[in-house]
């Protein structure tokens, strides 16, 4: 039985079920708001056959043959945060210990979340990644900006749309309290790769807006790419800890793949429409012991 | 005169600290600067060209004190901002050339040290096994400690190599962050628990690189095993806390911190031990007040 925990608020999880559901695979919900609100929970570690999440039903870790997580924190109480703490805590010494495939674990690397490291660690790692400039400095940010197209992006791992920098904006950096991230603009199409466990599914995005994500007429297909691009990438997924993991290249005219982020809680439901379900076929095969 | 930047709350949480960090660098013939997070971000560039390692502008030796900022913001574009200082300083500790004391790695802010405390404790298995005990987590007060503390303790002992002692737990309260002796009461929890042994001492000690201070009375391996706890998350600057039996002076870990907050009289020593750490790295002298 595969565990999935996280709140029913969250749409890849409620996708993911539904995959689970459509395929006959017995699976046990783990409501993280739900026990942290007002459920109960005793966790180990080592581990402990007694252990139990109780939420909207009371799951059993010992019967998981997997647990798929996605820790989404929507309270707002002090209450609620000491609680969700406490459950927070023992779930990550849990899954330290727990012997089942876990996707991801809570050890694996977060540089995701501070965006000039992650992108020192991708090119130091065998992918080629946009050059990019953080930066308060308004002429250094001019300087790049020179050099070519330009996008913004925030720093940390907040999910925003990316959109063009232009000298215009200039002004209110030099306003602004903090740094920008700027990276140079790679003309063509986005390609969005899923890597879980050994198995790669990827599809390819072509819009005329910056962001295709933001464009309802983007075309999209299943693409198979380069296989040494596809044995890097399970590699260097592994090695961040991750069995899963959503990294999103731009596709130059050249075919040169940029290498923009490695996404490691991917929101992979909207792909998985794309790729006909694949990824949640191979999530489903991962945890399923 | 090389010049070394302190990251960190110099101004408030950290002002003690801070206050001995200036003469202790000042004697080992180095140049000490103080910075908050968003100075740090401020006056630092981070370039990526393709191909190539990121270049850090200007590129100094760090001293990486604090997790962030003091100042809590409450409104969205506020909370924002914070989080993109907290990464942009958090890259340039990363990926700064120069030595950078407690270097956040790619899955902690400081060093590899776990962001749980009992993730902490439980990880340095590895390296002192028998010190380590099992840990236990419950939403609320759990039915097996009603039913009796000593199988509670036994139970959560059981493979973790430590002894069931007296049959009491130590147990963590999450609703008011502090910990205690015996069952809770009339708390509503959550709970973190273990087994606790016979009588201890709670020691504590300051892994500084190949140093190790401690305030009171310890055996050299305690200090040995410190710093390899310290080692173990990569951690050059580490406070290790033990329970030292004093019966058999048996040594159970307790806690491992990575962020110093001016508590304890060994303020001095501390500092002290930091400057000698950056002033081997510098290749300056070694040699400190002590």
């Amino acid at each position: 039985m595969i565990g999935i925990a996280g709140t029913k608020a969250d749409p890849v999880m409620v996708h993911f079920a539904a995959r689970c559901v459509a395929g006959d695979v017995p699976f046990a919900v783990l409501d993280l708001m739900e026990a942290s609100a007002a459920g109960d929970w005793r966790l180990s570690a080592p581990p402990d056959s007694a252990d139990f999440v109780s939420g909207a039903e009371r799951v059993r870790l010992a019967d998981l043959t997997g647990l798929y997580i996605r820790p989404i924190y929507l309270g707002r109480t002090p209450r609620h945060v000491a609680r969700w703490h406490g459950l927070m805590d023992g779930l990550g010494a849990w899954m330290d210990e727990a012997r089942l495939p876990v996707v991801n674990r809570l050890g694996s690397h977060q540089h995701n979340g501070y965006k000039p490291a992650h992108y020192a660690w991708l090119s130091a790692h065998g992918l080629l990644v946009p050059p990019s400039l953080l930066s308060a400095d308004p002429q250094r940010v001019r300087d790049f900006i020179g050099g070519g197209r330009a996008v913004v992006k925030p720093v940390c791992g907040t999910r925003a749309t990316t959109r063009e920098i232009r000298p215009g904006d200039l002004g209110r950096l030099a306003r602004s309290e903090g740094p920008v991230l700027v990276q140079r603009m790679i003309e063509g199409s986005d390609v969005r790769v899923h890597v879980v466990g050994d198995a790669v599914i990827a599809c390819r995005f072509s819009s005329t807006t910056i962001d295709y994500r933001s464009d309802r007429e983007a075309t999209k297909e299943i693409l198979d790419i380069p296989a040494g691009l596809a044995s890097l990438l399970v590699a260097r997924t592994a090695e961040q800890g991750l069995a899963f993991a959503g990294w999103d290249f731009k596709v130059d005219q050249d075919g040169t793949y940029w290498c923009l982020e490695c996404n490691p809680m991917p929101g992979y439901s909207f792909y998985d429409r794309v790729c006909e379900g694949a990824i949640s076929d191979a999530l489903i095969k991962l945890l399923s012991g | 005169m090389a010049r070394v930047v302190a990251v960190a709350d110099h101004a408030g949480r950290q002002a003690s600290l801070a206050a001995r960090l200036a003469p202790a660098f000042s004697a080992a013939g180095l140049g000490l600067e103080f910075r908050t997070h968003r100075e740090l971000a401020a006056e630092v560039s981070v370039e990526q060209p393709p191909g190539q390692p990121p270049v850090v502008t200007p590129d100094r030796p760090l001293l990486w004190l604090s997790p962030g900022d003091a100042a809590c913001a409450d409104t969205p574009d506020g909370r924002f901002l914070a989080a993109e200082t907290l990464a942009a300083a958090r890259s340039i500790a990363f990926l700064t050339r120069s030595p950078v004391l407690n270097r956040p790695s790619a899955v902690s802010m400081c060093g590899t040290l776990p962001p749980g405390s009992a993730r902490a404790v439980r990880g340095a298995r590895h390296v002192d096994p028998g010190a380590v005990r099992a840990e236990r987590f419950a939403g609320a007060w759990p039915p097996d400690a009603r039913a009796g503390a000593a199988a509670v303790a036994a139970g959560a002992a059981a493979g973790a190599g430590a002894a069931a002692g007296a049959g009491e737990l130590e147990v963590y309260d999450y609703a008011t962050s502090r910990s205690s002796y015996g069952p809770a009461s009339s708390s509503a929890g959550p709970f973190r628990y273990r087994a606790a042994g016979g009588p201890a001492r709670l020691v504590k000690i300051r892994a500084i690189g190949d140093r190790a201070i401690a305030t009171t009375d310890v055996t050299s391996a305690t200090l040995d095993a410190s710093r390899r706890v310290a080692a173990r998350y990569q951690l050059d600057l580490a406070t290790v806390w033990w329970l030292i039996g004093t019966d058999d002076g048996s040594r159970t870990l307790a806690r491992v911190d990575c962020w110093e907050w001016d508590a304890g009289g060994d303020v001095t020593d501390v500092a002290e031990a930091i400057a000698a750490w950056m002033a081997e790295r510098l290749g300056g002298p070694a040699e400190v007040c002590r």
